[in-house]
């Protein structure tokens, strides 16, 4: 049974083969779970940038109304649906799931079980390879008659599946496509993280003993397999909708467009959550690295994701509170989101417990992290007033929703990733980044961050719908105060764009000159840091064996304050 | 207070057509749609915690069992590795393949 | 090209990792968990327009045949059973799966055959993907399982032909039985949803 025989083919994959591989095959056609890792973390920051360009043209529209925007012009209505649905799109299913979950998935999974790939490598080098089809499929939806698709990132029909309601005939079913290929890509490399944690952890590494981001990002897979069914139905049924004719869920000939909310929102609330738990965990590493503790209750932040986990698939009606949904069904979907924010704020609670006595080294990663509590908290704390059907009826489609769930999406999209891109950078690329640099793109895109979403808290309370390109039209949203506050925010957001470059400058001088990084940098206990740095193909001569849990950190007897995993003794 | 707030929540039971915030919609207890609707929701909340609940429940009980059996045996290795001898090594140094 | 029977370091399927079930198996089992919430979805959403709607089945429509199907369903459920006898086979003695393998890929084939034989009676009688809400639906869940059956044939042909070659890893064998009897075991369900 244990040596079971297995076939090796001699080639490019083989561990001991030496002859370098072309470009071609080492970083287009490779099933190394790195190279992989990189094409989706690369490709995810470049959709950013599409996706932040996108904001920063509609919020110019939102502060200046009528005026041309440098770098694209004049805002047609047409063209702000466009922009303000892509945006949504490219955020969540071109930024957030590939790089927190495919591309540190892909990095750490193999790495922190001690592992040389993935279980399945061909299905990880086809599941990026749909990715980017996909996304060569959304941008091509930019250029057909009628421009991209203008009905809002959720889709809502009858506005998504009729051309005479949305103008963009041909955008709205290339769109449709190019999400159906992400969730195919999504779904093959589910498989893959979900089969790899459970069959080829390192020898002695019981499930305790699993880092937490990795059963985060595990977890988060599972929740979005079992979630995407019913939006695939969904989507099915409006490509129907839209080309051959059927009326699914068309209302002027029988169909239900609420049956549409019900589907896209049974996968889209559960996907928040996919996507939050990822930068949970990555923040659980970068704190325990940083304070120098032990993780405050391990058991606890693992069952609280689960329940979350359960939880999300029970909550997701609260999106239809004013669609004339049942009040009584309100009511219950009122309590289970109320419920759904105890394990998160448990999580948070475990974190800051976490630092509670901790010798705190304020790094890069670090100040991102801590951040991520902080603005996550703020995001967290405001979807209470929408939880409740209540309040949500006099909120619903206003900026305070946007503020919201923009408090939550960029802790986790944008300040999880850097946290963990600037806590894995030496590992990544074997050279370290710059502190002052990476401070300096911290404070300023922390700053700007808030500065933009918290006036629109204030507008958006006082009755700012979400959905309008030009407030001069109506007379009651267009005083100096809401005026002044959407210029604030327009203002704030350049200026976070603008701070990317310094990121980027870094990240390229870093990549040139800077300092040659060790094995592990900062002394942290998780298998990957007794690779090499950068990992090679195949990560480790002899694969690790693990003893101990992930976060022995200032073990008392110890002459040094760390305990990596793989140490006998 | 408190019983205002138990008030609110009793008459959304009793009288859900007067709670509805949608003023075309009629909720009531005769709504085929509705019943649709129930069994939509339900079927959708509870498959996929069955589902995983059971397939992981399975796989834990499953990698608990492997664990104890390594722990009884005294390595911290698979036990057929242990069993198996000289392949037990070669787990714990996996052979290069030279060409 | 050459072949090494060594202990196989990499991927994963190595040796000194406790496995909980083989990798093709557990692969194919979480993708099963997706594709059964892709028919809920589709079934719940049937449900809804079916119980909203004034008048069910939708007039001037012809009807289900619900018998014939119900022969149909048989011959589909027969060819699960078959797959469970090929899977207790190939783990008792692997060559001797093969003729359970063969009986379940002839059954599903006629299952697939009659099923097409029915969809141009119905798409005769009138019953299209635009005429109501009820071909609409019938087209779309059924034609959705029946592309399943016709994917989870070809799996299972290609791996009686590496059984016939003579190799069939238990993985990719424990991956065939997983997704055929998903396949098979929910069509009762759409049967009960959609025809009765």
């Amino acid at each position: 049974m244990a040596t079971r025989p297995v076939e090796i083919r001699e080639g490019h994959d083989t561990p001991g083969h030496h002859e370098e591989p072309s470009f071609f095959v080492k970083y287009l056609w490779s099933t190394d779970h790195k190279v992989i890792a990189m094409q989706y973390l690369f490709t995810g920051m470049f959709m950013a940038l599409v996706g932040g360009f996108f904001s920063y043209v509609f919020r110019m529209q939102l502060a200046w109304p009528g005026e041309s925007v440098p770098l694209w012009g004049l805002v047609t209505p047409a063209a702000y649906n466009m922009l303000i649905t892509n945006h949504g799109a490219i955020m969540i299913f071109w930024v957030a799931m590939p790089v927190l979950i495919a591309a540190f998935g892909n990095y750490l999974i193999p790495l922190m079980l001690g592992c040389d790939d993935m279980v399945f490598p061909k299905l990880n080098r086809l599941s990026y390879q749909i990715f980017l089809l996909s996304v060569v499929v959304l941008f091509s939806s930019f250029f057909v008659t009628g421009g991209g698709f203008g009905g809002a990132w959720t889709m809502y029909p009858p506005l998504s599946g009729e051309a005479a309601y949305n103008n963009t005939p041909a955008g709205q079913t290339i769109f449709i496509v190019a999400v159906a290929l992400e969730f195919v890509a999504f779904l093959l490399g589910g498989i893959n993280f979900v089969t790899t944690a459970m069959n080829s952890r390192a020898p002695g590494m019981k499930l305790y003993d699993i880092p937490m981001v990795v059963w985060m990002i595990v977890i988060a897979s599972i929740m979005f397999m079992a979630s995407v069914g019913p939006l695939v139905a969904g989507a099915v049924m409006l490509i129907f909708d839209q080309t051959l004719n059927t009326a699914f869920f068309d209302p002027t000939r029988g169909g239900d467009p609420i049956l549409w909310q019900h589907l896209f929102w049974f996968f889209g609330h559960p996907e928040v959550y996919v996507v939050l738990l990822p930068a949970v965990g990555i923040v659980a590493e970068v704190i325990t690295v940083f304070a120098r503790k032990k993780l405050f209750a391990y058991k606890t932040v693992l069952y609280t994701a689960i329940a979350t986990g359960v939880l999300s698939f029970t909550v997701w009606a609260h999106h239809q509170f004013i669609a004339g949904i049942d009040p009584r069904m309100a009511n219950i979907f009122t309590v289970t989101t109320l419920l759904i924010s105890i394990p998160i704020a448990e999580m948070m609670f475990v974190y800051i417990a976490t630092l509670y006595g901790g010798s705190i080294t304020f790094s890069t990663p670090m100040l991102w992290a801590l951040s991520f509590i902080a603005t996550f908290l703020v995001g967290g704390v405001t979807g209470i007033f929408l939880g409740a059907s209540g309040s949500d009826i006099y909120l619903h489609d206003t900026y305070f929703v946007l503020a919201h769930f923009h408090y939550t999406f960029y802790p986790i999209a944008i300040i999880g990733t850097f946290a963990g891109f600037t806590f894995w950078f030496p590992k990544m690329f074997g050279r370290h980044l710059n502190e002052t640099l990476g401070k300096i793109h911290f404070w300023l895109t922390i700053i700007a961050f808030n500065g933009i979403f918290l006036p629109l808290f204030v507008t958006g309370v006082l009755g700012d719908n979400r959905r309008i390109p030009n407030h001069q039209v109506y007379p009651e949203l267009d005083n100096p105060l809401m005026n002044g506050l959407r210029e604030v925010a327009t203002v704030f957001l350049v200026v976070m764009l603008l701070a990317q470059f310094v990121f980027f400058y870094n990240v390229v001088v870093s990549l040139v000159r800077g300092k040659k990084a060790e094995k592990n940098p900062w002394k942290s206990n998780t298998l990957e840091w007794t690779a090499d740095s950068p990992p090679p193909h195949g990560n480790w001569k002899e694969l690790p064996t693990v003893y101990r849990g992930p976060y022995e950190y200032g073990v008392p007897g110890r002459s040094e304050d760390y305990w990596p995993q793989n140490v006998p003794n | 207070m408190i019983g205002r707030a138990l008030g609110a929540a009793v008459s959304i039971w009793v009288a859900p057509g007067a709670a509805a915030a949608c003023v075309v919609c009629s909720p009531g207890q005769s709504d085929p749609a509705q019943s649709g609707l129930l069994f939509g929701t339900l079927l959708l909340s509870a498959l996929p915690i069955v589902m995983i609940g059971g397939i992981g429940w399975f796989v834990v009980r499953r990698i608990r069992r492997i664990d104890r059996e390594s722990a009884a045996i005294g390595t911290s290795e698979d036990p057929e590795d242990s069993l198996a001898g000289a392949s037990g090594g070669a787990a714990l140094a996996p052979q290069r393949i030279e060409p | 090209m050459s072949v090494h029977t060594l202990p196989h370091p990499r991927h994963g399927v190595r040796t000194g990792r406790s496995a909980v079930m083989p990798n093709g198996v557990f692969g194919m089992l979480i993708f099963v968990v997706a594709e059964v919430m892709l028919f809920a979805g589709f079934v719940s959403a049937f449900t809804i327009m079916r119980r909203s709607a004034l008048v069910w089945p939708p007039p001037g429509q012809p009807r289900l045949p619900v018998e014939e199907t119900a022969f149909n369903t048989a011959i589909l459920v027969a060819s699960g059973v078959a797959m469970l006898l090929a899977g207790r086979a190939f783990r008792r003695h692997a060559p001797s799966a093969s003729r359970p393998l063969v009986a379940a890929i002839g059954l599903g084939a006629t299952f697939v055959v009659l099923q097409g034989r029915e969809w141009w009676m119905l798409i005769g009688g009138g019953l299209t993907l635009t005429s109501s809400a009820l071909g609409a639906f019938f087209y779309l869940i059924v034609g959705l399982h029946g592309l399943h059956v016709i994917a989870a044939l070809g799996f299972l042909v290609y791996a009686w032909r590496r059984l016939a070659r003579g190799f069939l890893p238990p993985g990719v064998m424990g991956a065939a039985e997983v997704l055929w009897l998903f396949v098979v075991a929910v069509w009762p369900f759409l049967y009960w949803r959609i025809y009765l």
